[in-house]
């Protein structure tokens, strides 16, 4: 990993809201079965139209702000994979989409896969599903470039009140 | 020429199609699976979940005093096995689905439950409401265990062993005696 990583969240996205242009993503697949690239291909049609917020699928990652990355990261696609976040300039959002690249999913426990995204490159948003919908795309996209607030939080409990044997 | 034409008349007809998300939130399909939530009052710690689940998106940390189920739904396919093997219907999916975060432990949910000494050796050995819910599921069978029933579910699974052993092993000297 190299230095252009080591921005912290908070700066990232104070200078992703500043872009003041479109953010255009590109789509990359580290070994998943498509099913979350199917719901990438539904959110860029114009039922869901990703365009209203002029989010655009490129064919570079040097013309990208956003990178998505589907799938659990084999041994095979690491290196593609750091070569795309290296090509991509300065600020990118790296977004996680589904549960493979969030965590490894079922995927999590191969010899050929090395484990989620954030293994490999440092992650910017988790969108967890199998595949998530198309509106939880958007809504991590969203999240991403600040336009929208985070829905989810750590939860805990026990048993320390009551129950008595 | 003639093709924008038709397509012209084909947006007037249809008219707007897109379905504006953030600001219009249709309710989600009738049995989507979404974020999967675990009843902290009703579980009962005894694992079937962890067993089953095929991400391993679940797991159990079994510590001296307590019992730490954790799920990291990051990993979670939303099969729907846990609420389908759980015998207290404590798992259950919720019509979340905007699951996004931009940190991983936003993603975790923890739940610790206490665990029970076996009244015998004195090691712990379950958690104090998986003994509960034994109690209350075969309480009612009119065996002549009915009396020792609380006392032989509160034993270890070595002791029972022991017991067991030591129980049939003293009816099978009593046989041969008698013959």
């Amino acid at each position: 990993m190299s230095s252009e990583h080591s921005l912290d969240a908070e700066g990232k996205l104070e200078r992703i809201r500043r872009l003041g242009r479109s953010p255009w993503v590109f789509h990359i697949n580290t070994g998943g079965c498509n099913g979350c690239d199917i719901e990438i291909i539904d959110t860029l049609t114009p039922y869901f139209d990703a365009e209203r917020f002029g989010i655009k699928r490129v064919s570079s990652p040097k013309h990208a702000d956003i990178l998505l990355v589907t799938g659990p990261v084999t041994r095979q696609s690491a290196a593609t994979l750091r070569n795309a976040v290296d090509a991509t300039p300065d600020p990118k959002l790296v977004v996680a989409i589904g549960s493979c690249a969030c965590g490894g999913g079922i995927f999590h426990d191969s010899f050929t896969v090395i484990g989620g995204v954030d293994k490999t490159v440092p992650v910017d948003v988790y969108v967890p599903g199998c595949p998530p919908k198309p509106e939880a795309l958007i809504h991590g996209l969203l999240l991403g470039l600040g336009k929208v607030e985070q829905k989810v939080s750590r939860r805990e409990g026990s048993d320390e009140a009551g129950h008595t044997l | 020429m003639s093709g924008i034409i038709k397509l012209l008349r084909l947006g007037i007809e249809k008219g707007r199609v897109t379905y504006r998300y953030p600001s219009e939130r249709k309710p989600a399909p009738e049995g989507l699976r979404g974020r999967p939530e675990i009843g902290f009052d009703t579980c009962i710690g005894c694992g079937a979940c962890v067993r089953v689940c095929p991400p391993n998106a679940l797991t159990v940390e079994e510590q001296e005093e307590s019992w730490k189920l954790r799920l990291f739904y990051g990993r979670c396919i939303m099969c729907g096995l846990c609420e389908e093997v759980c015998p207290v219907d404590a798992v259950h999916f919720s019509e979340e689905y905007e699951l996004a975060s931009t940190t991983k432990e936003a993603l975790e949910v923890e739940l610790q439950l206490r665990r029970v000494k076996c009244v015998s050796c004195g090691a712990y050995f379950t958690t104090e409401r998986a003994l509960n819910y034994t109690l209350s599921e075969y309480g009612e069978l009119s065996y002549d265990l009915d009396k020792s029933l609380k006392e032989t579910v509160s034993l270890c699974p070595e002791c029972k062993k022991t017991r067991w052993g030591d129980a049939s092993a003293d009816a099978y000297r009593r046989i041969k005696d008698e013959q």
